[in-house]
């Protein structure tokens, strides 16, 4: 082989290797795992935001080469003349578009919109999580290869809550939620639980922050605890899809509540309520996509794959509002708020 | 082209109204024994602008040779290996209207040299010619130093060519026809996909094989030198960062660490202690200073070596610093080709270069990015003092045996004498220290004691490095220009890519996995140092068979370094081991620094054999040096 021949040979060797490489490259990545995490409020809702960090939590310590997108349906912040079938619609053309290998649909509001129009899908392995209502209402089950991580409200851990406060008296407990997927299934785990010596006097489910205003003011003041549900959406009236801000409904539950009011997200005490108790939405963030990448390691494994109900929670305090209502928990309930970053002054 | 055609063309080019030949070549004759050069640099238009550094360096590296009529100066197609700077003697070029002889002034050709692997044309002496030899080597330095001067040689060829003619230096070696090279880039082609489909076959995991098949890439470019050392650590990473294999805040890792500014600091003041022409005027000074016997010859190039170690943290570079040294000692001394003076002085200007490599920690850019894998505390302080009382007894043992090395294989070297007058006239070209020269050797000077001082001042090595290079550019001792041109950014980004894909590495578990591996079959070590410096010298000899220097010291320190702590080692010792026998090497592919030597045709110079035979005592004499300096760490209290 003379030099020219050579020298030509060795260009075609480096275009060769060069597009090869870029081909290989490009067909590694396009069968890369896709993950789809589709979340029902805005990315900046606390509810999301840490469902999103215990995601990133579990990705920071993931080896596997994927792709993961979230998508927002934004049900918190949409605007009271959005067509929700259109953007339910543009959804589905996005989900179609990025064909995701694993689709994360995250609480129940997320699950009926769209989780349930993926049940049957071959190539797409459903995963839900932050799910009140039993699957089943869904149409998923794990015979049917849909799994997923289960919340429940951390009942059991509240009840003996009501035993260490004040003087270990029975407490009469008053219930307040919204008219929505969430609230229904809160409310059926919270009337379904055993309260003990405890005894649950009045719940509703009120379709928004007018009526929220009048259970409080009315008949809730019977009772000792005011149990608040989740109030991520509450709609400002009866007309429209406007929501009132979470905070402003805090502030106004916890000045203008007569009972001690306990909420069942973090939120609460965060936007300055005085006490709650809730499941960690980092932990159902993180267990969902831990799901997701043991199937992404074996797909064909299923029989080795379980839906799980989150079991850990936090206790979060804000002591100027307790010391205020003369309540004093006992220590080991301030340590366990501090140790999660949850203790406010 | 025919006598007539020939004496037209002359004619065209106006070379018949020349002076008399014979006059210059008499005047020629008579001064051969003291002639220097610097007066037909200055008399030529292009090369007598140039500033007084770069001529006091060109001046060093330039050689007189004469054609005899009908000789070729060189011929087309041949490996541009030298420009040419006729005095004397007219010339005719076959292939193209390059002028010949443009007046009474001296005239360049072979400009090539500047940039093109090979020549454009046929170039002939039609009289008597004599000119001066200036190497390619020293060409493409000069072009290095003074902007725009490469683009004017260029331009030159092209005007003679009357057609445009690109750069083809670097594209031609990616496509340099050889089989070695035909056979490295099918093995580029091969391995990856080869090494990806082995490792899924043997279960790793799909993070695992992507990186290796990537990695398997890389150490095949190096292996086969496909292209620049820099590129395929860059291509690597831009494939992880192409397929997300970790994320970008990993990939980059190293590109936002202190160990970056270090480098290009240090890359920076080595650039203004050559760029400036104090390394020179240090070399000039030694040379008039010390009695003129081969020896102090010999040790003269030691210390200017061990004055560039100090500042310049790459073997590379120390050694192109020290080759016009060599061939201006060469050519003063008029030292017959292949004598064992020769020889000698050419082992004294290797080692020059690489003796001093482990003598600081700075000494060796990838010693700084090693020392990066430490504690920030330990790595202070490890790079001052500590690291020079440390290698002391090494460094003094080394330089002993390399003298006594080259006694034992080079044998007698006969007499011979320096030309002084060149020295002198060099020396007094350069003129008193020049302001840039001043600002570098303080800031130089600063560098220095600063590093030796952090124990004391707990400044971090990078704060240091860093003021300095501040200090440099406010200044203005290095311009926008000198940023841009001198400093060795291929180098830099070798060093911090090859480090990222270490950090790739260890991000996925790979490291460790390595570790653990090695750990398992290392027990026998036992905390003995000894052994495992025995351990060490294994396995930076088995990595080095496939990786260049940097590289292998890289991937030895991720391997050995979690030994050594739970073996209960210093991890200086490991990083210090690691580093001088990185420096031992047994073929010429696992040395480029060497490699340089080679590339300016040392070896028509110099007894090869005797220099290799040199390099394995040298080798053996690394070894020696370590394991004696171990009481000596003892007493230190790290071993």
């Amino acid at each position: 082989m003379n030099s020219s021949t050579k020298a030509r040979a060795t260009w075609l060797m480096i275009l060769g290797f060069l597009m090869s490489t870029l081909l290989l490259l490009t067909l590694f990545n396009s069968a890369k795992p896709r993950i789809l995490v589709v979340h029902s409020l805005s990315k900046e809702s606390s509810w999301a935001s840490a469902i999103d960090k215990g995601i990133s939590r579990v990705l920071s310590t993931n080896r596997l080469p994927a792709t993961v997108t979230r998508e927002y349906l934004n049900l918190d912040i949409l605007s009271q003349e959005a067509d929700l079938d259109r953007v339910m619609k543009e959804v589905r053309r996005k989900i179609k578009a990025m064909d995701p290998h694993i689709l994360v649909t995250v609480d129940d509001e997320t699950n009926h919109l769209l989780g349930r129009h993926y049940v049957d899908q071959n190539r797409m392995q459903l995963v839900y999580t932050g799910l009140m209502h039993d699957p089943g209402r869904y149409g998923y089950s794990e015979d049917g290869g849909v799994f997923g991580v289960r919340e429940h409200t951390p009942l059991a851990p509240l009840t003996a809550l009501l035993d260490e406060i004040g003087r270990g008296e029975p407490k009469r407990i008053a219930v307040v939620g919204i008219d929505d997927l969430t609230g229904t299934a809160e409310m059926k785990q919270v009337l379904a639980h055993d309260w003990g010596r405890h005894r649950l006097v009045t719940h509703a489910l009120v379709p928004h922050f007018e009526a929220w205003k009048q259970y409080v003011l009315g008949p809730a003041k019977q009772a000792d605890v005011l149990l608040v549900l989740t109030i991520d959406k509450v709609p400002a009236g009866d007309v429209g899809m406007v929501m009132a801000r979470e905070s402003e409904v805090t502030l106004w539950t916890e000045t203008h509540s007569a009972p001690l009011p306990i909420g069942v997200r973090h939120s609460f005490v965060r936007m300055g309520g005085g006490l709650a108790a809730s499941v960690p939405p980092d932990e159902l963030g993180g267990l969902a996509i831990q799901i997701a990448f043991e199937h992404l390691a074996k797909p064909n494994a299923q029989q080795g794959l379980k839906s799980v109900t989150a079991t850990a929670f936090d206790i979060s305090v804000r002591q100027s509002v307790l010391r205020k209502r003369q309540i004093e928990l006992p220590e080991i309930y301030v340590q366990a708020a501090r140790a999660a970053g949850h203790l406010y002054p | 082209m025919g006598r007539s055609e020939r004496r037209n063309h002359k004619k065209f080019l106006g070379l018949e109204n020349h002076p008399p030949m014979t006059e210059r070549i008499v005047r020629s004759e008579t001064s051969l024994q003291t002639r220097s050069p610097l007066s037909d640099i200055r008399a030529h238009g292009l090369l007598g602008s140039l500033p007084a550094q770069a001529l006091s360096r060109l001046l060093a590296s330039m050689d007189e040779q004469v054609w005899t009529p009908g000789e070729d100066l060189f011929r087309r197609g041949e490996s541009a290996s030298a420009m040419f700077l006729i005095v004397e003697g007219t010339v005719e070029s076959l292939h193209t209207l390059r002028p010949a002889q443009d007046g009474p002034r001296p005239v360049l050709t072979g400009q090539e040299a500047a940039g093109l692997p090979t020549y454009e044309s046929t170039v002939t002496a039609v009289t008597t010619v004599r000119a001066w030899r200036l190497p390619r080597q020293a060409v493409r330095a000069l072009c290095a130093q003074v902007p725009g001067l490469e683009a004017a040689l260029v331009r030159s060829i092209e005007r003679a060519l009357q057609a445009p003619s690109a750069l083809r230096d670097d594209a031609a070696k990616a496509a340099t026809g050889s089989n070695k090279r035909l056979i490295g880039w099918g093995m580029a082609l091969c391995v990856p996909p080869g090494l990806y489909a082995s490792t899924q076959a043997m279960d790793l995991t799909l993070q695992a094989s992507v990186f290796l098949a990537i990695f398997g890439m890389v150490i095949t470019m190096w292996v086969f030198s496909l292209v620049d050392d820099y590129i395929p650590p860059l291509a690597g990473l831009i494939c992880i960062l192409f397929v997300g294999l970790a994320p970008p805040s990993v990939v980059l890792t190293s590109f936002a660490s202190p160990g970056l500014v270090t480098l290009i600091s240090v890359f920076a003041m080595a650039a203004m202690l050559s760029g400036s022409g104090l390394s020179n005027r240090v070399l000039l000074w030694l040379l008039l200073r010390l009695p003129d016997r081969s020896s102090w010859r010999q040790l003269s190039l030691l210390l200017y070596g061990l004055l560039l170690s100090l500042g310049t943290p790459s073997g590379n570079n120390r050694m192109a610093l020290m080759m016009p040294a060599f061939d201006d000692m060469a050519r003063g001394l008029r030292l017959p080709e292949r004598s064992a003076a020769m020889t000698a002085l050419f082992i004294a200007t290797y080692g020059g270069a690489m003796l001093f490599s482990s003598t600081l920690a700075t000494s060796k850019s990838v010693t700084i990015s090693v020392l990066g894998f430490l504690p920030l505390h330990l790595q202070d302080y490890y790079a001052g003092m500590f690291w020079i009382g440390a290698a002391a007894l090494f460094t003094l043992g080394i330089v002993a045996l390399h003298m006594l090395g080259v006694r034992w294989w080079v044998g007698p070297q006969g007499q011979s004498t320096v030309n002084r007058l060149i020295l002198q006239e060099r020396m007094h070209l350069l003129g008193p220290l020049s302001l840039a020269e001043k600002c570098t050797a303080v800031v130089f000077a600063m560098f220095l004691l600063g590093s030796l001082t952090t124990s004391i001042h707990h400044v971090p090595q990078s704060g240091l490095a860093g003021a300095v290079l501040v200090g440099l550019l406010v200044c203005g001792v290095m311009t926008k220009m000198d940023f841009q041109k001198s400093i060795d950014w291929p180098m830099i980004v070798f060093l911090i890519s090859t480090d990222c894909l270490i950090k790739v590495m260890g991000y996925l578990g790979l490291n460790q996995d390595l570790s653990r591996a090695l750990a398992e079959h290392v027990t026998f070590v036992d905390g003995n140092v000894l052994v495992f410096l025995g351990l060490t010298l294994g396995v930076v000899l088995l990595i080095r068979l496939l990786l260049p220097i940097p590289a292998g010291m890289l991937l030895s320190a991720v391997v050995l370094l979690p030994v050594a702590q739970v073996e209960g080692i210093s991890p200086w010792i490991c990083i210090f081991a690691i580093g001088v026998f990185s420096d031992i090497w047994f073929f010429r592919y696992q040395n480029s620094i060497y490699g340089i030597a080679v590339n300016a045709g040392v070896e028509a110079r110099i007894e090869e054999s005797v220099f290799l035979r040199h390099n394995l005592w040298m080798n053996g004499a690394r070894v020696l040096m370590v394991f004696l300096s171990v009481p000596l760490w003892g007493w230190m209290g790290i071993a």
